[in-house]
Protein backbone atom coordinates (compact mmCIF):
# COMPACT_ATOMS: atom_id res chain seq x y z
CA UNK A 1 0.00 0.00 0.00
CA UNK A 2 1.13 3.40 -1.03
CA UNK A 3 1.54 6.44 1.34
CA UNK A 4 -0.94 8.22 -0.80
CA UNK A 5 -3.41 5.19 0.50
CA UNK A 6 -2.46 5.50 3.79
CA UNK A 7 -3.61 9.21 3.77
CA UNK A 8 -6.78 7.98 1.74
CA UNK A 9 -7.65 5.66 4.73
CA UNK A 10 -6.49 8.67 7.24
CA UNK A 11 -9.33 11.11 5.87
CA UNK A 12 -11.40 8.26 5.07
CA UNK A 13 -11.41 7.53 9.51
CA UNK A 14 -11.91 11.79 9.46
CA UNK A 15 -14.95 11.61 7.41
CA UNK A 16 -16.49 8.72 9.61
CA UNK A 17 -15.51 10.54 12.85
CA UNK A 18 -17.02 13.62 11.38
CA UNK A 19 -20.40 11.57 11.09
CA UNK A 20 -19.94 10.14 14.28
CA UNK A 21 -19.29 13.50 16.35
CA UNK A 22 -20.63 15.94 14.17
CA UNK A 23 -23.05 15.08 11.13
CA UNK A 24 -25.48 12.84 13.36
CA UNK A 25 -26.42 15.63 15.35
CA UNK A 26 -27.25 18.08 12.37
CA UNK A 27 -30.45 15.75 11.70
CA UNK A 28 -32.74 17.59 9.67
CA UNK A 29 -36.47 16.38 10.29
CA UNK A 30 -34.58 12.90 11.13
CA UNK A 31 -32.28 12.76 8.02
CA UNK A 32 -28.66 12.91 8.41
CA UNK A 33 -25.47 13.10 5.71
CA UNK A 34 -23.77 10.16 5.47
CA UNK A 35 -19.91 12.04 4.70
CA UNK A 36 -18.42 8.37 4.46
CA UNK A 37 -19.96 7.96 1.19
CA UNK A 38 -19.56 11.31 -0.45
CA UNK A 39 -15.20 10.31 0.43
CA UNK A 40 -16.03 6.73 -1.25
CA UNK A 41 -17.61 8.30 -4.63
CA UNK A 42 -14.28 10.62 -4.65
CA UNK A 43 -12.08 7.75 -4.20
CA UNK A 44 -13.88 5.73 -7.03
CA UNK A 45 -12.39 8.09 -9.20
CA UNK A 46 -8.67 7.80 -8.07
CA UNK A 47 -8.46 3.65 -7.38
CA UNK A 48 -9.01 0.68 -9.43
CA UNK A 49 -11.76 -1.31 -8.52
CA UNK A 50 -10.47 -4.26 -6.44
CA UNK A 51 -8.59 -1.51 -4.23
CA UNK A 52 -11.30 0.63 -3.88
CA UNK A 53 -13.53 -2.32 -3.01
CA UNK A 54 -11.29 -3.62 -0.28
CA UNK A 55 -10.15 0.08 1.64
CA UNK A 56 -14.33 0.77 1.39
CA UNK A 57 -14.96 -2.55 2.83
CA UNK A 58 -12.55 -1.55 5.80
CA UNK A 59 -13.70 1.79 6.05
CA UNK A 60 -17.24 1.12 5.80
CA UNK A 61 -16.49 -1.91 8.62
CA UNK A 62 -15.08 0.99 10.87
CA UNK A 63 -18.39 3.12 10.64
CA UNK A 64 -20.19 -0.36 11.12
CA UNK A 65 -18.59 -0.71 14.21
CA UNK A 66 -19.12 2.93 15.77
CA UNK A 67 -22.68 3.05 14.55
CA UNK A 68 -23.16 -0.76 15.73
CA UNK A 69 -24.24 -1.59 12.02
CA UNK A 70 -21.75 -4.48 12.07
CA UNK A 71 -22.30 -5.53 8.08
CA UNK A 72 -24.93 -3.39 7.04
CA UNK A 73 -22.49 -0.24 5.50
CA UNK A 74 -19.87 -2.61 5.02
CA UNK A 75 -22.18 -4.52 2.20
CA UNK A 76 -23.79 -1.57 0.62
CA UNK A 77 -21.26 0.44 -0.05
CA UNK A 78 -18.83 -2.37 -1.39
CA UNK A 79 -22.15 -3.10 -3.34
CA UNK A 80 -22.74 0.70 -4.43
CA UNK A 81 -19.02 0.56 -5.06
CA UNK A 82 -18.58 -2.76 -7.49
CA UNK A 83 -21.94 -1.40 -9.17
CA UNK A 84 -20.95 2.56 -10.16
CA UNK A 85 -17.45 2.16 -10.65
CA UNK A 86 -17.57 2.15 -14.30
CA UNK A 87 -19.79 5.00 -14.23
CA UNK A 88 -17.52 7.25 -12.14
CA UNK A 89 -15.02 5.63 -13.69
CA UNK A 90 -16.12 7.07 -16.93
CA UNK A 91 -16.43 10.59 -16.09
CA UNK A 92 -13.46 11.43 -13.81
CA UNK A 93 -12.17 13.19 -16.82
CA UNK A 94 -14.94 15.38 -17.85
CA UNK A 95 -15.92 18.59 -15.48
CA UNK A 96 -19.20 18.11 -13.77
CA UNK A 97 -21.44 20.60 -13.37
CA UNK A 98 -23.22 21.28 -9.66
CA UNK A 99 -26.03 20.05 -10.27
CA UNK A 100 -24.65 16.63 -12.16
CA UNK A 101 -22.62 16.36 -8.86
CA UNK A 102 -25.52 16.44 -7.06
CA UNK A 103 -27.77 14.37 -9.13
CA UNK A 104 -24.52 11.60 -9.56
CA UNK A 105 -24.19 11.89 -5.03
CA UNK A 106 -28.45 11.48 -4.96
CA UNK A 107 -28.88 8.68 -7.43
CA UNK A 108 -25.54 7.07 -5.50
CA UNK A 109 -27.07 7.57 -2.20
CA UNK A 110 -30.61 6.13 -2.80
CA UNK A 111 -28.94 2.97 -4.49
CA UNK A 112 -26.97 2.91 -1.20
CA UNK A 113 -29.70 3.75 1.10
CA UNK A 114 -32.43 1.29 -0.57
CA UNK A 115 -29.71 -1.78 0.01
CA UNK A 116 -28.97 -0.49 3.01
CA UNK A 117 -33.03 -0.67 3.57
CA UNK A 118 -33.72 -4.33 2.23
CA UNK A 119 -31.05 -5.68 4.14
CA UNK A 120 -32.29 -4.45 7.14
CA UNK A 121 -35.90 -5.66 6.16
CA UNK A 122 -34.37 -9.16 5.59
CA UNK A 123 -31.99 -9.29 8.88
CA UNK A 124 -34.92 -7.60 10.98
CA UNK A 125 -32.83 -6.55 13.34
CA UNK A 126 -33.18 -2.21 12.82
CA UNK A 127 -36.40 -2.06 11.19
CA UNK A 128 -38.01 -0.11 13.75
CA UNK A 129 -35.81 2.85 14.37
CA UNK A 130 -36.20 3.78 10.51
CA UNK A 131 -38.56 5.68 8.68
CA UNK A 132 -37.90 4.51 5.19
CA UNK A 133 -39.00 7.96 2.71
CA UNK A 134 -37.28 9.65 5.15
CA UNK A 135 -34.30 7.60 5.37
CA UNK A 136 -34.02 7.07 1.68
CA UNK A 137 -34.46 10.35 0.35
CA UNK A 138 -34.23 12.60 3.08
CA UNK A 139 -30.88 11.07 3.42
CA UNK A 140 -30.04 11.24 0.04
CA UNK A 141 -30.83 14.35 -0.43
CA UNK A 142 -29.03 15.69 2.90
CA UNK A 143 -25.99 13.73 1.90
CA UNK A 144 -25.82 15.54 -2.22
CA UNK A 145 -26.23 18.66 -0.52
CA UNK A 146 -23.41 17.84 1.41
CA UNK A 147 -21.53 16.55 -1.56
CA UNK A 148 -22.43 19.79 -3.33
CA UNK A 149 -21.43 22.21 -0.78
CA UNK A 150 -18.28 19.84 -0.83
CA UNK A 151 -17.76 20.16 -4.30
CA UNK A 152 -18.02 24.18 -4.23
CA UNK A 153 -15.68 24.89 -1.42
CA UNK A 154 -13.23 22.10 -2.94
CA UNK A 155 -13.60 21.47 -6.11
CA UNK A 156 -13.51 18.43 -8.01
CA UNK B 1 -12.55 -18.82 -34.51
CA UNK B 2 -10.41 -16.52 -31.27
CA UNK B 3 -11.32 -17.97 -27.82
CA UNK B 4 -11.39 -15.71 -24.74
CA UNK B 5 -8.76 -17.33 -22.48
CA UNK B 6 -10.41 -17.21 -18.72
CA UNK B 7 -7.60 -15.54 -16.54
CA UNK B 8 -8.35 -15.76 -12.71
CA UNK B 9 -6.80 -12.07 -12.26
CA UNK B 10 -9.88 -10.46 -14.65
CA UNK B 11 -12.38 -12.09 -11.97
CA UNK B 12 -10.64 -11.24 -8.77
CA UNK B 13 -12.72 -7.70 -8.76
CA UNK B 14 -15.63 -9.85 -8.72
CA UNK B 15 -14.26 -12.57 -6.29
CA UNK B 16 -12.94 -10.24 -3.73
CA UNK B 17 -16.05 -8.63 -3.46
CA UNK B 18 -18.27 -11.44 -3.35
CA UNK B 19 -16.16 -12.34 -0.38
CA UNK B 20 -16.55 -8.94 1.43
CA UNK B 21 -20.03 -9.01 0.57
CA UNK B 22 -20.24 -12.56 1.99
CA UNK B 23 -17.90 -11.46 5.05
CA UNK B 24 -20.25 -8.42 5.88
CA UNK B 25 -23.16 -10.98 5.81
CA UNK B 26 -21.98 -13.21 8.13
CA UNK B 27 -21.18 -9.98 10.84
CA UNK B 28 -24.60 -9.23 9.63
CA UNK B 29 -26.20 -12.58 11.13
CA UNK B 30 -23.68 -12.69 13.98
CA UNK B 31 -24.78 -9.19 15.41
CA UNK B 32 -28.33 -10.74 14.74
CA UNK B 33 -27.68 -13.89 16.67
CA UNK B 34 -25.49 -12.30 19.28
CA UNK B 35 -22.37 -13.87 17.85
CA UNK B 36 -20.05 -10.13 18.11
CA UNK B 37 -21.19 -9.32 21.48
CA UNK B 38 -17.91 -8.50 22.49
CA UNK B 39 -16.95 -6.48 19.57
CA UNK B 40 -19.89 -4.62 20.12
CA UNK B 41 -19.10 -4.01 23.42
CA UNK B 42 -15.59 -2.44 22.72
CA UNK B 43 -17.46 -0.76 19.76
CA UNK B 44 -19.61 1.02 22.21
CA UNK B 45 -17.19 1.85 24.52
CA UNK B 46 -15.06 3.23 22.11
CA UNK B 47 -17.49 5.28 20.37
CA UNK B 48 -18.96 6.51 24.14
CA UNK B 49 -15.38 7.54 24.80
CA UNK B 50 -15.40 10.07 21.45
CA UNK B 51 -19.08 11.28 22.04
CA UNK B 52 -18.38 11.96 25.65
CA UNK B 53 -16.69 15.35 25.31
CA UNK B 54 -19.49 16.48 22.90
CA UNK B 55 -22.04 15.96 25.33
CA UNK B 56 -21.30 18.90 27.12
CA UNK B 57 -22.00 21.35 24.29
CA UNK B 58 -25.28 18.79 23.93
CA UNK B 59 -25.78 19.39 27.50
CA UNK B 60 -25.00 23.22 26.83
CA UNK B 61 -27.33 23.67 24.24
CA UNK B 62 -30.34 21.20 25.68
CA UNK B 63 -29.23 23.76 28.65
CA UNK B 64 -30.58 26.85 26.28
CA UNK B 65 -33.42 25.05 25.23
CA UNK B 66 -35.00 24.04 29.02
CA UNK B 67 -33.65 28.39 29.92
CA UNK B 68 -36.24 29.69 26.61
CA UNK B 69 -38.70 27.27 27.90
CA UNK B 70 -37.87 27.93 31.33
CA UNK B 71 -38.32 31.83 30.94
CA UNK B 72 -41.69 31.52 28.91
CA UNK B 73 -42.98 29.23 31.69
CA UNK B 74 -41.98 32.01 33.90
CA UNK B 75 -43.76 34.51 32.18
CA UNK B 76 -46.87 32.79 31.77
CA UNK B 77 -46.54 32.04 35.91
CA UNK B 78 -45.72 35.76 36.32
CA UNK B 79 -48.83 36.80 34.29
CA UNK B 80 -51.15 33.86 36.49
CA UNK B 81 -49.65 35.23 39.77
CA UNK B 82 -50.69 39.11 38.64
CA UNK B 83 -54.23 37.81 38.13
CA UNK B 84 -54.29 35.74 40.84
CA UNK B 85 -53.11 39.31 43.21
CA UNK B 86 -56.09 40.96 41.50
CA UNK B 87 -58.62 38.58 42.28
CA UNK B 88 -57.13 38.43 45.72
CA UNK B 89 -57.30 42.14 45.98
CA UNK B 90 -61.09 41.80 44.42
CA UNK B 91 -62.07 39.58 47.28
CA UNK B 92 -61.01 41.55 49.92
CA UNK B 93 -62.57 44.63 48.74
CA UNK B 94 -65.69 42.73 48.09
CA UNK B 95 -65.52 41.21 51.82
CA UNK B 96 -64.72 44.76 53.04
CA UNK B 97 -68.12 45.92 51.31
CA UNK B 98 -70.07 43.23 52.42
CA UNK B 99 -69.17 43.43 56.55
CA UNK B 100 -69.76 47.51 55.37
CA UNK B 101 -72.96 46.50 54.09
CA UNK B 102 -73.67 44.16 56.96
CA UNK B 103 -72.53 46.73 59.87
CA UNK B 104 -74.15 49.80 58.05
CA UNK B 105 -77.53 51.39 59.32
CA UNK B 106 -78.23 52.95 55.69
CA UNK B 107 -80.22 50.96 53.19
CA UNK B 108 -77.19 50.54 50.57
CA UNK B 109 -77.43 49.72 47.21
CA UNK B 110 -73.94 47.89 45.81
CA UNK B 111 -72.86 49.83 42.44
CA UNK B 112 -70.13 48.55 39.78
CA UNK B 113 -68.30 51.31 38.75
CA UNK B 114 -68.32 51.04 35.23
CA UNK B 115 -66.59 54.29 33.77
CA UNK B 116 -64.24 56.75 35.67
CA UNK B 117 -63.04 60.10 33.96
CA UNK B 118 -60.07 61.33 36.51
CA UNK B 119 -58.04 63.45 34.39
CA UNK B 120 -59.60 67.03 34.42
CA UNK B 121 -61.27 69.27 36.61
CA UNK B 122 -64.70 68.03 35.74
CA UNK B 123 -64.20 64.55 37.11
CA UNK B 124 -66.76 62.21 37.36
CA UNK B 125 -67.09 58.20 37.58
CA UNK B 126 -70.31 56.39 36.14
CA UNK B 127 -72.13 53.94 38.24
CA UNK B 128 -74.38 50.52 36.72
CA UNK B 129 -77.02 51.54 38.64
CA UNK B 130 -80.25 53.83 37.82
CA UNK B 131 -83.62 54.91 38.26
CA UNK B 132 -84.79 51.40 37.51
CA UNK B 133 -82.87 49.91 41.08
CA UNK B 134 -84.37 53.32 42.93
CA UNK B 135 -81.07 55.75 42.26
CA UNK B 136 -82.00 59.09 42.85
CA UNK B 137 -80.15 62.33 42.15
CA UNK B 138 -78.47 63.51 44.84
CA UNK B 139 -77.49 60.30 46.75
CA UNK B 140 -73.88 59.46 47.81
CA UNK B 141 -72.08 57.23 46.96
CA UNK B 142 -69.39 55.71 49.54
CA UNK B 143 -67.34 51.96 49.69
CA UNK B 144 -66.44 50.47 52.96
CA UNK B 145 -63.54 53.48 53.31
CA UNK B 146 -65.72 56.46 53.28
CA UNK B 147 -67.38 59.04 50.72
CA UNK B 148 -66.66 58.73 47.10
CA UNK B 149 -69.07 61.18 45.60
CA UNK B 150 -72.89 61.74 44.97
CA UNK B 151 -75.49 60.89 42.05
CA UNK B 152 -75.58 64.06 39.69
CA UNK B 153 -77.29 62.26 36.83
CA UNK B 154 -79.31 59.62 36.97
CA UNK B 155 -80.19 57.28 34.11
CA UNK B 156 -82.25 54.46 34.12
CA UNK B 157 -79.80 51.71 34.62
CA UNK B 158 -76.75 53.97 34.58
CA UNK B 159 -76.05 57.34 36.75
CA UNK B 160 -72.86 59.56 36.64
CA UNK B 161 -71.27 60.43 40.15
CA UNK B 162 -69.52 63.33 41.34
CA UNK B 163 -66.47 62.66 43.52
CA UNK B 164 -64.95 64.31 45.59
CA UNK B 165 -62.33 65.39 43.20
CA UNK B 166 -64.17 67.66 41.23
CA UNK B 167 -64.05 71.39 41.65
CA UNK B 168 -67.74 71.82 41.92
CA UNK B 169 -68.27 69.38 44.58
CA UNK B 170 -69.13 70.52 48.03
CA UNK B 171 -69.79 68.89 51.12
CA UNK B 172 -71.19 69.94 54.83
CA UNK B 173 -68.53 68.27 56.98
CA UNK B 174 -67.22 68.27 60.85
CA UNK B 175 -64.16 67.02 62.47
CA UNK B 176 -64.59 63.78 64.78
CA UNK B 177 -62.91 64.85 67.33
CA UNK B 178 -64.04 68.34 68.55
CA UNK B 179 -67.11 68.58 66.39
CA UNK B 180 -66.11 71.90 64.76
CA UNK B 181 -68.18 72.13 61.29
CA UNK B 182 -67.06 72.97 57.83
CA UNK B 183 -66.98 72.75 53.93
CA UNK B 184 -64.73 70.16 52.26
CA UNK B 185 -64.10 70.90 48.73
CA UNK B 186 -61.30 70.24 46.49
CA UNK B 187 -59.10 72.96 44.84
CA UNK B 188 -58.34 71.34 41.86
CA UNK B 189 -54.53 71.92 42.34
CA UNK B 190 -53.48 68.20 43.39
CA UNK B 191 -55.14 65.00 43.59
CA UNK B 192 -54.37 63.00 47.19
CA UNK B 193 -55.68 66.34 49.14
CA UNK B 194 -59.28 68.26 49.75
CA UNK B 195 -59.63 71.13 51.75
CA UNK B 196 -62.19 71.92 54.94
CA UNK B 197 -62.89 75.52 55.00
CA UNK B 198 -64.68 77.98 57.62
CA UNK B 199 -63.39 76.31 60.66
CA UNK B 200 -62.68 79.20 63.26
CA UNK B 201 -58.99 79.37 63.91
CA UNK B 202 -59.71 79.35 67.82
CA UNK B 203 -60.29 75.68 67.41
CA UNK B 204 -57.88 73.42 67.78
CA UNK B 205 -56.92 71.00 64.91
CA UNK B 206 -54.51 68.36 64.89
CA UNK B 207 -53.14 66.01 62.24
CA UNK B 208 -55.07 62.43 62.29
CA UNK B 209 -58.44 64.04 63.26
CA UNK B 210 -61.30 62.41 61.10
CA UNK B 211 -63.64 64.42 58.68
CA UNK B 212 -67.08 62.69 58.49
CA UNK B 213 -70.14 63.97 57.00
CA UNK B 214 -71.78 65.82 59.56
CA UNK B 215 -75.43 65.79 58.02
CA UNK B 216 -76.31 69.82 58.58
CA UNK B 217 -76.60 70.48 54.91
CA UNK B 218 -79.86 68.12 54.76
CA UNK B 219 -77.97 66.28 51.63
CA UNK B 220 -75.85 63.56 53.29
CA UNK B 221 -76.33 61.65 56.28
CA UNK B 222 -74.06 62.45 59.10
CA UNK B 223 -71.08 60.39 60.10
CA UNK B 224 -69.41 59.29 56.71
CA UNK B 225 -66.07 59.37 56.82
CA UNK B 226 -64.20 61.43 53.82
CA UNK B 227 -60.62 61.75 55.26
CA UNK B 228 -57.59 62.46 57.69
CA UNK B 229 -56.32 66.13 58.34
CA UNK B 230 -52.71 65.85 57.06
CA UNK B 231 -52.02 69.96 58.21
CA UNK B 232 -53.55 73.07 58.40
CA UNK B 233 -53.01 76.69 57.67
CA UNK B 234 -54.22 79.74 58.57
CA UNK B 235 -56.43 82.23 56.31
CA UNK B 236 -54.63 85.22 56.61
CA UNK B 237 -56.71 88.57 57.07
CA UNK B 238 -59.61 85.61 58.20
CA UNK B 239 -60.19 84.28 61.76
CA UNK B 240 -60.81 80.81 59.97
CA UNK B 241 -58.36 78.44 59.25
CA UNK B 242 -58.15 76.19 56.13
CA UNK B 243 -57.44 72.35 57.15
CA UNK B 244 -56.15 69.93 54.40
CA UNK B 245 -57.29 66.38 54.56
CA UNK B 246 -56.44 63.26 52.80
CA UNK B 247 -59.16 61.27 51.48
CA UNK B 248 -59.89 57.37 53.06
CA UNK B 249 -61.07 56.61 49.52
CA UNK B 250 -58.87 56.16 46.82
CA UNK B 251 -60.51 56.65 43.69
CA UNK B 252 -58.34 55.43 41.43
CA UNK B 253 -58.30 52.27 42.88
CA UNK B 254 -62.14 51.87 43.58
CA UNK B 255 -63.98 49.54 41.68
CA UNK B 256 -67.34 48.97 43.79
CA UNK B 257 -69.18 51.15 46.03
CA UNK B 258 -72.59 51.71 47.18
CA UNK B 259 -75.32 53.99 46.80
CA UNK B 260 -76.79 55.44 50.36
CA UNK B 261 -80.32 55.42 49.75
CA UNK B 262 -80.86 58.21 51.25
CA UNK B 263 -83.31 60.74 50.58
CA UNK B 264 -83.11 64.59 52.49
CA UNK B 265 -85.93 64.85 55.38
CA UNK B 266 -88.92 66.87 53.31
CA UNK B 267 -89.37 68.73 57.23
CA UNK B 268 -86.23 70.32 57.09
CA UNK B 269 -86.20 71.07 53.28
CA UNK B 270 -89.93 72.47 53.83
CA UNK B 271 -88.53 75.22 56.77
CA UNK B 272 -85.62 75.80 54.69
CA UNK B 273 -87.55 76.90 52.00
CA UNK B 274 -89.79 79.04 54.72
CA UNK B 275 -87.09 80.41 55.84
CA UNK B 276 -85.75 81.90 52.76
CA UNK B 277 -89.29 83.30 51.54
CA UNK B 278 -89.24 85.14 54.89
CA UNK B 279 -86.05 87.50 53.37
CA UNK B 280 -87.60 87.73 49.20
Amino acid sequence: MSTETYKDVLIGFIFILAEALIFQHLSFIGATPDPLLLFVLWLAMKYDRLKLVLIVAGLSLVQDALFDFWGLNMFSKTLLCFMIFNFVNRRKESRLLIWQIFLVIFMASVIHNLIFLGLTSFIEAYTTGFFPIIFVLGNSLYTALVGAMLFIFKGN
Amino acid sequence: MRFRSFKLSDAKDYIVTALILLFAFAIMIGRHQGGIDTLRKISITSFSLLEEPLSNIRVYRQALNTNTYLQRQNILLQDELSRLRSIEEENKQLRRLLDYQEQSDFDLSPVLIVGKQLDGLNNTLTIDAGTARGIKEGMPLVSSDGLIGKIVLAGKNYSQVMPYYNSLFRISARIQENQANGIVSWTGDRYGELVMDFVPKTIVVDSGYVVETSGNSNQFPAGIPIGRVIRTEPEPGRQIQRIFIEPFVMLADIAEGFVIEFEPDSNRTNLQQEYNQLFE
